[in-house]
């Protein structure tokens, strides 16, 4: 990929990697602003930052817990259940190929 | 607000009944234009009833019996929550959020489900797949997003206050474009889990309300540790003491490029502050407005990752093709929105081989940098102040075909999001044209009493 510019072909592989079908139409509106979009964002170049910066502030932790169930509330048959294809218990989805 | 209707409904001075009625009575006469509402819910006369038996045997709290909209967005267990998308329709809630949970156990009365831009991706509401919501001060103009329809339903009195999500914004902004209150809270005070997720670092559910005593009301009913959310804060670190602000920081560098009225009503409120006994100090703020930048990388690269989950297998919509790859690309083909796919395509961008270090690693450390900042100059000041968006509400159609013009509303709001900091949007006053001023304060993490203290002392002084 080109360092400045983001063009229509481009775009279309990355809505691969996203798995999105995007129209003709669509790609191109797409192109047309992401350049200006990602000229924005490069600002960021402007900062200088130190490696060891990273995590610095985190308040937030993850917290972690046994591998048991604990919410008991929700049942298998209703998350089953929003599924649009169903059978005998099972989502049901089409062949990989 | 709150405070008054629980007292009357103790003193049986007015009814539950009847403070619902009124509610339903406004979304009747206002909602056929302003479009805030999605659905009202079939269950209310039910709530109802559990309202008045938890004031019968004095098992009431301040929410029993208040009715609230919850943002499309927010699971409620057995109703839709779509987030406004076609890919969720018809997508109806397993279980309940922690915050619905919450009000639920507290006999508030759930009144229906407001709109919102689709995924919460937006600043207008113009982004919903089910229309657009209109502002009730002026229906030629958006009632700001991504919350339009909570922030809308508030201002117009369908609903006393309502909940919305806030990962750039989106609380503030509509709160501050319909001339409500509005705040994010501390990242992981409140509880996310059954929130549709969008950017997970940075969203948050809080409260929309008409007062700033309402916003403290209800974020403290919702403030509290989840097991369920593995970055709810635990309790040990809250901090629930009475604070006053005194010192009022200005970053007169970060307010180039705001509009003249918006700019003449910010610093007439600064000025009656000033001579209420705020001591207002000068400061500088160098690394703060690179969070707009910052947010247009973390944001979509977290929308990326969260909105894979959408494909049509589990739940939702599905369109079938002869494969299942291709009934991925198919599904979120034909039912995500323009924005949103913009911003999944964007996300894959800015984490691809080549492009992760230039973007994404560099937007994590300086968002480290903006946090360090905000430390910094905490130290100096109780709170910060700035308007909650460079503009008065946009007339509908003025940025929709310019996503950085759209995305630039967020410019104030979103430094909170990403150094994780609460901030308000409190009213303002209005121009001649009666479109409602907000401004709003930043204050550290977990001071929220700070917020609540400013926010008053603004509404008694305009």
């Amino acid at each position: 990929m080109n360092d400045d510019v983001i063009n229509k072909d481009q775009i279309h592989k990355l809505s691969q990697l996203v798995r999105i079908n995007m129209t003709d139409l669509e790609e191109n509106a797409m192109a047309k602003d992401m350049g200006k979009i990602l000229d924005y964002v490069k600002k960021l170049q402007e900062v200088d930052v130190e490696e060891n910066d990273k995590n610095k502030h985190l308040l937030v932790k993850n917290v972690l817990r046994e591998d048991v169930v604990t919410n008991t509330d929700i049942d298998t048959k209703s998350l089953i259940e929003m599924s649009e294809e169903t059978q005998d218990g099972f989502v049901k989805v089409k062949n990989m190929f | 607000m709150i405070k008054d209707l629980h007292e009357k409904i103790k003193n049986k001075e007015i009814t539950i009944r009847q403070i619902v009625d009124e509610c339903l009575r406004n979304i009747e006469i206002h909602d056929k234009d302003i479009k805030a509402f999605l659905e009202i819910y079939n269950d209310i006369d039910e709530q109802i009833v559990v309202a008045q038996k938890m004031f019968d045997e004095g098992k009431a709290t301040m929410l029993t019996g208040i009715p609230l909209a919850l943002k499309d967005n927010i699971l409620r267990k057995g109703f839709v929550s779509s987030a406004s998308s076609k890919i969720l329709d018809k997508y109806k809630a397993s279980y309940d959020s922690t915050v619905v949970k919450l009000l639920q156990d507290q006999g508030a009365i759930f009144i229906g489900r407001a709109n919102m831009d689709e995924f919460a991706m937006g600043s207008s509401t113009e982004n919903s797949a089910f229309g657009v919501t209109l502002n009730p001060h002026d229906q030629t103009r958006v009632p700001g997003g991504s919350s339009g329809g909570p922030a809308a339903a508030v201002a117009y009195g369908g609903v006393v206050y309502a909940l919305g999500t806030d990962t750039g914004g989106s609380i503030r902004q509509p709160a501050s474009f319909c001339g409500v209150c509005g705040i994010y809270p501390t990242y992981g005070s409140v509880s996310r889990y059954g929130a549709i997720a969008m950017g997970s670092s940075l969203d948050q559910i809080s409260p929309i309300t008409k007062t700033t005593e309402d916003l403290k009301i209800v974020f403290e009913a919702l403030a509290v540790c989840d097991k369920n959310d593995a970055t709810s804060l635990p309790e040990n670190i809250r901090k629930h003491g009475k604070m006053e602000s005194k010192k009022i920081g200005i970053p007169k560098n970060f307010l180039e490029g705001v509009d003249e009225d918006v700019l003449e009503n910010f610093n007439q409120t600064v000025e009656k502050l000033k001579n209420s006994g705020h001591e207002i100090v000068d400061i500088d703020l160098m690394y703060a407005p690179y969070s707009l930048p910052v947010y247009y990388i973390l944001m979509p690269a977290e929308v990326s990752t969260n909105l894979s989950r959408h494909d049509g297998i589990r739940y939702g919509k599905r369109i079938n093709a002869g494969n299942i790859i291709d009934t991925y690309f198919n599904t979120k083909g034909e039912l995500f929105g323009f924005e949103t796919k913009r911003r999944s395509v964007l996300g894959a961008y800015v984490l691809s081989h080549g492009y992760k270090d230039a973007f994404y690693d560099k937007s994590i450390l300086v968002r480290e940098k903006i946090k360090s900042e905000f430390k910094e100059i905490f130290e100096k000041v109780d709170v910060i102040m700035t308007p909650t968006s460079p503009t008065l509400a946009f007339k509908q159609g003025e940025k929709s075909s310019n996503p950085l013009a759209m995305y630039l509303a967020d410019v104030f709001t979103v430094t909170a999001n990403i150094a994780q900091i609460p901030a308000v949007s409190i009213p303002s006053g209005k121009n001649n044209d009666g479109l409602p001023f907000g401004v709003q304060f930043l204050a550290p993490e977990l001071y929220e009493n700070l917020l609540f203290d400013i926010g008053s002392k603004v509404e008694n002084l305009i």
